[in-house]
Formats: C-alpha cells, sequence, structure tokens
C-alpha cells in the first residue's frame, strides 16, 4: 500500500466523473419527469405572424368564433408554395374575459378551412408546472398494489431458497469431490444466462403443451395437460417464476459464498473438526458468522435485483395479468402504450426508494444485531 | 410469388427504368411506413415498394419516431421522407401540426379509375370538409379462426358465417364438455382491446364509447365472465398471436387480426377455415383498420411522391400486399380469385364480415394523439378487472368510464362510428364523470 | 490422520486391532460421506443442466416436433430447421451484429475507465477509499430502470437515440462499478513487492506498473473483460429502452417475442446461451478471485 496526497484521486476522476454523469444526471432529469406536467396555452397574435405581439391566450380545447381568415402563399424549401392559413379568433379566456388575435392552422382545428365560421384550440406554446398527478396516477393505478405485492412476494420466496441452495453448492465445492473444477464450471454458467433466456427455458417445461405435461402424460399420471399458466390460481404462475428465478440467480450467491468461505482460515474448521463438532454445529457455529459479511453483500445485492425482475416474468405469463414494478415502467414507458414517461419515472423512483430503504434496513440490523452480541459477552 | 404478378411486376420495373417518374438518384423517392416493422414483412413491403422504380427507399419506423422525424423535418425546412404510410391513428397528430399535402385533387384523380371505399376516403379528411390528408391505402380487420376439427361441435343450425356469441359460447361449451379442454383461445396479452373495443362493446351496446357504461355493456361483461370465459383456454392470458396455439392445436377456436392469423393459414391452409366474427343482440360489431398515404409538406418532389401513392393504389400492387402481407385492398378492382388456398379462406372471411346486413363497422375516437395508446389501457383494464380479477362489474364500468371520459377532455377527442358524431370531445351517454 | 502419526508408538495388539476397527468405520463414514455429497453435486448439476438440455432438444428439432404433444426428450431427427430458421430471420443478424458492438465498445470503454481506479483503490491508501468502494457498491445495484428512463428522454432530446454507440455509453455506466472493483482485487492479488523491486532497479512508477504489474494482471484483467462482455451481451431492460430500429439481440428477441413462432422463440434462447456457455468456461477459474475483494 502507498501513500500518496493526488495521484488516487487523479486516477479516480474519469471513472467517477463518468458515472456522476450517467447516475447523477438522468437522477435530476427522472426527477423533473416524475414532479412536472406540460401544459399548452394558445397566445394570440395582433398579425398573422409567429413573430407579432400577443393580444391574449386561450386554454386547450377553448370554442372559438372565426371573424377573418388569411390565406398566405407559404414558400416551401424545395422552392415550392403551399396555401398556409392564419385565422382572427374570438374566444373566452381563463379569466373569463373575451379575447381576439390571430392563430396559424398548427394551433387550431376548423371543418372548412376557407368556410367555417367556429373553430377549436387544439395547440399551443409548452410551459412546464409542478405536480403531482403523475405521483396519483401511479397510487390510483389498480395494478399498483398488485405489482409491489407480487414483486415483495417473489423477493421473499425466492432469496431465502437461494442462499441456501448458493451454501450448499459452495460448501459441495470446498469438500473437493472429484470433478470438483467441473462442477464449479455447471453451478457458474447461470451466472451468464440472461433472465430473458431463463423465462423462456422455464417456459418450455411449464407451458401446456410443455415438458412437464409431456412427463405426466406420457407416463400415463394424467390424461389431459394441465395447464399450469392461468389466472384462476396465480400461485403456480409465481412458482415458475421463483423456479426460474433460483435456476438463474443463485450462481452468484454461490460464487459471493465460496468466496467467503475461503477467506476462513483453515485452522478454525480443522479446530472445529478436531474437537468432533458435527457437519452441522461446524456450519451453524463457525462457517455461517464468519460468512456474514459476504451474506450480507450478497443480501442486499440480490434484494435490489429482486426488485428489477422483468423478462423473466414477461416470458412466462405474458406480462400483463401477473405483474410486476418493473414491468409497469415498461407499461407506462412504451409509446405503444401509456406513452408516458413521466408516471414511467416515478415508477423508477419508487423502486429506487424501497429498494434502498431495504438495503439500509438490513445493515442496521446487521448491525444493531451485532452491537446486541458484543453487550452480551 | 405467382407468375403472372411476377411478370406484371417486371413490366412495372421495365416500364420504371424506361420512362423514370421525375426520379433521379441522387434524390431518391422515400417512403417512411409505420406498417410492416416486424422483420419478415418489411422485406416483403421493401421489394413490392422497390418494384416502382430503382431510386426508392422504404423505411419503416415506429409511430412516435416517425412523427418525431417528420416534426424535425418541417422545423428545419429541410425533408427527406416524401410519403408517409401509417394508420390512421397516426394521422391525426400530423393533421393537427398541418404537416400534410391536401391531397383532394390526386385523390379524384385515383378515383377516375379505381373505386375506393366511400367510408375510408371520409376518415382520411379527418373531420374537416376541405382537406384530403391521406389516400386509404389497405385495410385490415380482425376475424375469428377455426380448426376443422371444431366444426363438429358447432351448435344444430347454426350458420358459421352469421353466428351470435350466445352460440359462439354454446360452441366453446360444447367442444369442452367433448375433450376436456378449453379449446376456444382469445388474444389475452396481445389485442384483446381491440376484442373489447370493436367486437364487444358494439355488438352489445350499439357503440364503442358512448354506451360504455351502460345496461347492455355491463350484460356484456356478465356474458363475457360467466358464459364464454369459462370455456376459454387459461392459457389465453399469455397468448399474443393466435397463430401458434391454433398451429400447434392448443385451442380450435380464435379471435385475431388476419394478419396474425395468416401465418396458420398459409402453413395449413386444409386445416383451417375463416369466419366473421359473432354478432350480439345489437349486431355484428367488428373493427375496419385503415392506413393511409400522405405526403409531408417538406417533400423534394411532390410529384414523384403522388405518383408513388398511384402506384401503391394499383389493382396489381394491392392484389401482392393481400398476398405477401395480409392487408386488404381499399379498391374495388382486385382480383381475389387466383390468390392461394389460406389467403383466398381469409379474404372470404373479411368480405362476409364486413358485407354481413347486421354489421357495425367500428372505429376508435379520432384525435386522441400522443396519449392513443391509454385508451387500449382502459378497455385492457375493463376486460381484467372484470373477467380475470372478478371484481364487481358496475363498479369496474363506472370507474373505467370516468377515466375514459377525462381521457376524451383532455385531448379534445371527438366521436366516430358507431358512435353518433361529437361537436368537440365525445361525450359518454350516460355521465361518465 | 491422526492415527498414523501415533502408530510409530509402540501398542499391543488388542490396541492395534481396536485402532484398525476404528479406522476401517472412520473410512466407511468417509466413504459414505463422500458419496453422499458427490450425490448432492450431480443433484445439482442435474438441475442446473436439464433446462439447458430441453432447449437444444428443441433447438435442433423439427419445428413440426416442437409443436407436438407430447414432447420427446430427445432431438428425434435431428433438425438444424428451427435453428436456420432463427438465424436467416430478418433483423437476427444486425441485431447480433449491434449486441457485440455494443458489447466490445462497452468492455474497451469500462476496462479503460476502471484500470486506473482499480490500481488506485488497491495499491493507494487515501481519505475516502472505503467511501468510495461503498459508493461503488451501491450504485452498482442502482435499479436500471431508474436510469434508462430519464437517458432515454435526454438522448432524445440531444438527437443521439436508437444507436448502438449510445446504449454502450449506458452499459459503460452500468458495468464501471463491477469492473473497478474486480480490476482492483486483481491488481491487489499482484504482490507489491514486485512493483517495488522493479522501481529498487531503477524504473519509473509508470514503467513498473506496464512491465511489471500490468503482464502479471493481464490473464485477471481478460476475464473481467469477458465478465462484462456477458452482462452487456445479457442486458436487455436499458436495451429495449434506448434503441427502437437498431436493436441488440435480447432487445429483438424480447421486442418480437410474442409474435414468434415457438420453434423460433426455443431456438433464440439456445442461440442466446451458447456464449455464456463459453465464457464462463474460460473464466471460471477467475470468479473466486474477481469477486474475494468486493467481500471484504
Amino acid at each position: 500500500m502507498r501513500r500518496a496526497k493526488w495521484t488516487p484521486y487523479l486516477l479516480l476522476v474519469p471513472s467517477l466523473f463518468y458515472l456522476a454523469l450517467f447516475f447523477l444526471y438522468p437522477m435530476t432529469q427522472a426527477f423533473g419527469l416524475a414532479f412536472s406536467r406540460e401544459t399548452q396555452t394558445l397566445s394570440l397574435r395582433a398579425e398573422p405572424v409567429e413573430s407579432a405581439a400577443t393580444t391574449g391566450a386561450l386554454e386547450l380545447q377553448t370554442e372559438v368564433v372565426v371573424l377573418d381568415r388569411q390565406q398566405l402563399d407559404e414558400t416551401l424549401p424545395n422552392g415550392g408554395t403551399r396555401p398556409s392559413f392564419w385565422y382572427l379568433i374570438q374566444g373566452t379566456d381563463l379569466a373569463g374575459e373575451t379575447v381576439e388575435g390571430w392563430a396559424s392552422q398548427r394551433s387550431i382545428f376548423i371543418e372548412n378551412r376557407r368556410t367555417s365560421e367556429t373553430a377549436r384550440v387544439t395547440g399551443g406554446e409548452a410551459t412546464r408546472e409542478w405536480t403531482f398527478e403523475h405521483v396519483n396516477r401511479m397510487l390510483t393505478d389498480f395494478r399498483f398494489s398488485s405489482a409491489i405485492s407480487t414483486t415483495l412476494l417473489l423477493m421473499v420466496l425466492i432469496i431465502p431458497a437461494q442462499f441456501v441452495l448458493a451454501i450448499i453448492m459452495a460448501l459441495v465445492l470446498q469438500s473437493q469431490v472429484r470433478g470438483s473444477s467441473m462442477f464449479l464450471y455447471i453451478y457458474a454458467i447461470p451466472l451468464g444466462i440472461s433472465d430473458l433466456v431463463a423465462g423462456i427455458l422455464w417456459f418450455a417445461i411449464f407451458t401446456q403443451r410443455g415438458f412437464l405435461n409431456s412427463l405426466m402424460v406420457s407416463a400415463g399420471l394424467i390424461d389431459l395437460p394441465f395447464i399450469f399458466i392461468r389466472a384462476e390460481n396465480i400461485s403456480w404462475m409465481i412458482s415458475i417464476i421463483v423456479l426460474a428465478e433460483i435456476w438463474r440467480a443463485t450462481s452468484i450467491v454461490m460464487i459471493i459464498v465460496v468466496s467467503g468461505l475461503q477467506a476462513i482460515p483453515k485452522d478454525y474448521l480443522e479446530a472445529g473438526e478436531v474437537f468432533g463438532a458435527s457437519m452441522w454445529q461446524r456450519l451453524r457455529h463457525i462457517i455461517l458468522p464468519l460468512l456474514k459479511p459476504s451474506l450480507q453483500v450478497a443480501l442486499i445485492l440480490r434484494t435490489i435485483l429482486a426488485f428489477q425482475v422483468f423478462a423473466v416474468v414477461i416470458a412466462i405469463t405474458g406480462g400483463d395479468i401477473l405483474t410486476v414494478l418493473s414491468n409497469e415502467t415498461f407499461r407506462w414507458y412504451d409509446p405503444a402504450r401509456f406513452n408516458n414517461p413521466s408516471v414511467a419515472a416515478v415508477y423508477a423512483g419508487f423502486i429506487m426508494i424501497v429498494s434502498l430503504a431495504i438495503s439500509l434496513f438490513y445493515m442496521r440490523a446487521v448491525r444493531s444485531q451485532d452491537e446486541a452480541t458484543k453487550s452480551a459477552t | 410469388m405467382n407468375t403472372k404478378i411476377r411478370l406484371s411486376l417486371m413490366a412495372l420495373a421495365a416500364m420504371a427504368l424506361v420512362v423514370p417518374p421525375a426520379l433521379s438518384q441522387e434524390d431518391p423517392v422515400t417512403f417512411i411506413s409505420t406498417q410492416f416493422n416486424v422483420v419478415e414483412e418489411a422485406e416483403r413491403a421493401r421489394a413490392i415498394v422497390q418494384a416502382f422504380g430503382s431510386g426508392v427507399e422504404f423505411v419503416v419506423s415506429e409511430e412516435g419516431p416517425a412523427i418525431d422525424l417528420l416534426r424535425a423535418e418541417a422545423q428545419s425546412g429541410q425533408g427527406v421522407q416524401d410519403v408517409m404510410g401509417a394508420l390512421h391513428g397516426t394521422f391525426p397528430t400530423l393533421a393537427g401540426e398541418d404537416l400534410l399535402f391536401d391531397l383532394t385533387d390526386l385523390l379524384a384523380d385515383i378515383e377516375a379509375s379505381a373505386d375506393i371505399n366511400d367510408a375510408y376516403v371520409e376518415l382520411g379528411r379527418m373531420g374537416t370538409e376541405d382537406f384530403q390528408y391521406y389516400v386509404p391505402w389497405m385495410q385490415a380487420t380482425l376475424t375469428m379462426a377455426a380448426n376443422n376439427e371444431a366444426l363438429q361441435y358447432l351448435p344444430e343450425g347454426a350458420d358459421i358465417n352469421a353466428l351470435t356469441w350466445d352460440q359462439m359460447a354454446e360452441w366453446a361449451q360444447a367442444m369442452f364438455d367433448a375433450t376436456g379442454e378449453a379449446k376456444m383461445g382469445l388474444p389475452v396479452a396481445g389485442l384483446i382491446h381491440r376484442f373489447m373495443q370493436g367486437y364487444m362493446f358494439p355488438s352489445f351496446t350499439g357503440g364503442m364509447v358512448t354506451q360504455f357504461n351502460s345496461p347492455e355493456a355491463a350484460e356484456m361483461l356478465a356474458f363475457l365472465r360467466d358464459d364464454l370465459w369459462p370455456y376459454v383456454n387459461p392459457q389465453s392470458i399469455s397468448y399474443a398471436f393466435m397463430n401458434e396455439p391454433l398451429l400447434s392445436g392448443e385451442v380450435w377456436v380464435a379471435f385475431d387480426h388476419v394478419a396474425r392469423l395468416k401465418p396458420a393459414f398459409d402453413q395449413a391452409p386444409e386445416d383451417f377455415i375463416a369466419f366473421p366474427a359473432p354478432a350480439g343482440p345489437a349486431g355484428r360489431g367488428f373493427m375496419p383498420i385503415v392506413a393511409g398515404l400522405g405526403i409531408p409538406y417538406t417533400t423534394g418532389d411532390v410529384a414523384a411522391a403522388e405518383d408513388l401513392i398511384r402506384y401503391m393504389l394499383s389493382p396489381e400492387v394491392q392484389a401482392q400486399v393481400l398476398e405477401q402481407l395480409g392487408f386488404y385492398p381499399v379498391i374495388g378492382e382486385v382480383d381475389v380469385a387466383s390468390l392461394p388456398a389460406g389467403a383466398a379462406l381469409q379474404a372470404a372471411a373479411v368480405a362476409a364480415q364486413s358485407a354481413s346486413e347486421d354489421g357495425i363497422p367500428s372505429l376508435l375516437p379520432v384525435g386522441l394523439g400522443a396519449r392513443g395508446g391509454e385508451i387500449n389501457e382502459i378497455y385492457i383494464n375493463t376486460f381484467t378487472r372484470v373477467i380475470i380479477d372478478g371484481e364487481d362489474i358496475q363498479t369496474v364500468l363506472d370507474s373505467e368510464a370516468e377515466r375514459l371520459q377525462a381521457l376524451l377532455n383532455e385531448t379534445g377527442a371527438s366521436c366516430w362510428a358507431p358512435d353518433p358524431a361529437s361537436e368537440g370531445p365525445c361525450q359518454i351517454a350516460t355521465g361518465g364523470m | 490422520m491422526s492415527a498414523e502419526t501415533f502408530s510409530n508408538a509402540p501398542v499391543s495388539v488388542a490396541q492395534a486391532q481396536a485402532w484398525d476397527a476404528q479406522r476401517r468405520r472412520a473410512r466407511i463414514q468417509l466413504r459414505l460421506r463422500r458419496a453422499g455429497v458427490y450425490v448432492v453435486a450431480v443433484a445439482l448439476a442435474v438441475w442446473i443442466l436439464l433446462p439447458i438440455w430441453l432447449i437444444a432438444n428443441m433447438a435442433f428439432s423439427t419445428p413440426q416436433d416442437v409443436r407436438a404433444f407430447p414432447k420427446s426428450f430427445f432431438p428425434n431427427p435431428i433438425s438444424l430447421e428451427s435453428i436456420s430458421f432463427f438465424l436467416n430471420a430478418q433483423g437476427i443478424i444486425p441485431s447480433t451484429g449491434n449486441s457485440i458492438f455494443v458489447a466490445i465498445v462497452t468492455v474497451v470503454l469500462s476496462t479503460i475507465l476502471a484500470v486506473p481506479a482499480g490500481y488506485a483503490i488497491a495499491r493507494y491508501v487515501f481519505r475516502g477509499r472505503d467511501a468510495i468502494r461503498l459508493v461503488m457498491l451501491s450504485v452498482r445495484a442502482f435499479p436500471i430502470v431508474v436510469l434508462a428512463v430519464p437517458l432515454a428522454v435526454i438522448f432524445l432530446q440531444l438527437g443521439i437515440f436508437d444507436q448502438p454507440f449510445t446504449l454502450a455509453l449506458m452499459h459503460t455506466a452500468l458495468t464501471l462499478p463491477t469492473t473497478i472493483l474486480v480490476i482492483s482485487s486483481v491488481f491487489a492479488s499482484v504482490p507489491f513487492e514486485f512493483e517495488e523491486a522493479a522501481q529498487v532497479f531503477g524504473c519509473t512508477p509508470l514503467q513498473a506498473f506496464f512491465q511489471v504489474v500490468l503482464p502479471l494482471a493481464l490473464p485477471g484483467i481478460a476475464a473481467s473483460a469477458i465478465l462484462t462482455f456477458v452482462l452487456s451481451w445479457n442486458e436487455v431492460f436499458a436495451a429495449i429502452l434506448l434503441t427502437l430500429s437498431n436493436r441488440t439481440l435480447p432487445a429483438h428477441i424480447l421486442y418480437n417475442l410474442d409474435k414468434s413462432s415457438d420453434p423460433f422463440k426455443f431456438a433464440s434462447a439456445f442461440v442466446m446461451l451458447v456464449p455464456s456457455l463459453i465464457f464462463i468456461f474460460f473464466i471460471r477459474r477467475y470468479l473466486f478471485n474477481m469477486w474475494g475483494q468486493i467481500n471484504k
């Protein structure tokens, strides 16, 4: 280890700057998206040109009377022309005053450009204002609560199972059975498999004409395929997602646990063996306590990632009937669906706050437990 | 592709080479389309469009970016896009921002030699009297399809081309009783919103929007929940495109977009039949899906763009689009007799559906703009809350009606057929607020 | 073992027999335990491999067999039809190209940024070192959703939306914290004495780094690069939000998932998991070293 005043900071600056650019800046943008909205008002002009002075403003959807119109020949970039219309319109503004002025074709709907006597305001200049509207939309959406409960349920079911399985895998690898490097490879394979692929794999097993039904029907256990993916009993769908996630994401926990095991001094374990401690006693009193820091890291990591579970759910259930928080974020963002990045940003912020809160809770719980044991001894 | 079409195509291509319609290599005619952005379709559509001439570019894009692109071009005054092809629902935004040429004269010119469906021409005027924003390009709809195995369970005396929803429910139940499996399928992860908007609501209430929370709508949902859904394959919740469950035999009777059913008819035309959607008490609700062609005013070459539109409206090209892409002609002059077996089955069903005496063509309100997807979510939510989650029907209808009315008021969208035309925002008759 | 250490001492025959029996019992017990562990090890391996086998089975079956019911657990006959249909489908080649491009740019960028940062964390004691490690860990676990939505809006405004390069910038941000921590543990495993020795023999710190430390750290850095590649290759949420016509392979597949046939779907899953089978094989020995440092 070296001591130097400036060198380490200089070496770190590019990375920190990059992370700030891609984490802090989007966060401020997300805040703006989540808490502001765009409203449009039409500014009426004294003359039929955009640069003329304003004579008043009208809200969208105001019905107006057309007093006069002017047809200009707008010159096009390619040299041609096209008829461009301006209308002298009159309507009532928000304050109840009658205002009058010129507006272009772009800002009103008119049935007949040449003859109609009335029109409706359809466009104008955008202004931003602060609002809780998007937060409200998230809170009042009927899928919101089911998205939360499904996400939490998945987390509660998946994480403990992953930890048990990961510890078993780690102990198996640690016991140096023959071919343990091959087993290590096999257990690590899912590390490189995306949640999308994992979802498709498990869908192939559990779909109506999938492998499980093939096996059960061939073996004569059932006559007709059993439909696991159904809305009437969502516990089947939950179970499939849980299996897929345990299958896919246990590897990373296993790696962290093995690294932690390797850091445990051999003497401790040998001492346990010498004193005749059983496998279970060694696990309970030596290995697990020493693994605690590693397990804590893994726990926080998995919890935060559990809030982002996305493609597995889509691939297995189709995404709409059994929904999770990240799926709702995408549904609100998707231009083909709600096309509303603001509500999507609220969802994203909600995911972040909840996952950070749970991580802090873990850290605090672990710390206070430590203090409790310290004060007890 | 059959030889006759290929020959006429080559002839056309040759003509385009000999008499280039104001094309030059430096400035190709660019056709931007929000349709055919599924991979294989884009290639087939490109081949058809490029047969017009060597200097034609066919670009596919999602709706949002395509609108942004035209907007940006209008602002900079420099346009690359010459023809815009999109669904009817995309055009209100372009019309509102005054980005398109008036095509009244071009349309009159085309109609001199072709008979274009009048209802679609009117759609292309976007509620105005004197401005043609687009020329109708092609149409599609959603129909039913059935495996021939299912026909033996059809209720007695039922005419498959004039089914009622009650008969459909009976049929689904008969298949369930006979096989032990629910053999009807709905695309709950797919176009279920179209099923509600264009088929269930109009068939039972006679309207799509204005009767949203009427007693008839409540009856319709009760029918769907109690009489039909118990015999619908539960895994329907994960179905997006119905061709796959039809091909694997997981379901025998399905409802979906003609283009999404097409692969089943292409691969096994001898196994399937197509037929019109059933009718309800108010009539046979169905949803025509219309696409149009418009010319952005920043185009570099109006004459070339107009020529390309004329070409797209010719009977040969309309026939190719039907055969290869599953979209139906908007002109009357197309000969469908020479189609491959599967396409012919589907074409017959589409024709029977739109020509049915009790037919109620249903179109979405016009003017939702960027919030066009939101109205779908309201109908999806209605389906999910009542059928899947089992919430009380009237509670759901009233609360979703409130959201629907708010959406209509905020966007100023007006009603379209079958709802009575509205002055200003469309209003739900039974008081949405 | 302990029995053998004592065997040199003079013992009675009875005692020796007793020890012998005990040893035999211990050996049997050990063998039983070994066998038990082995059974568990194999069962776990089957649990991981079975789904992969089934999807490979589907990928190499004819489309008819893929749709058949009940399905066979072995491809019969073996057919390349599904795989070749998938590979020839429109958009697969370009999106695979995009995925590889994005992953390579991500690897290059994040490695260039992470090497100095990782070295600083491994070699220097400085104020805020622990804080920076904590920041790295928390940033690493940041929800991608939180970033992807506003970034999509920003990129749209800047006119750099829907470009593979922009997605690579995003992926670099997502992978950088991991890469820094992994590379710092790689440097930490290179003994500091080597570097000191080089400097004693007249190298400048920079020369010592490039001529002594870097060559020793290179295999570890390569392993970290492969891990970064896999992370980027698999990432789908940011990819689907930040691209439209220039999709990466997973984004393209997810977007077309509901539109595609079952043979296509299963072939796509198989093709996507092959790189991970290969890459994890190459870096399996480095996995624990890479994570060693993060635990501390």
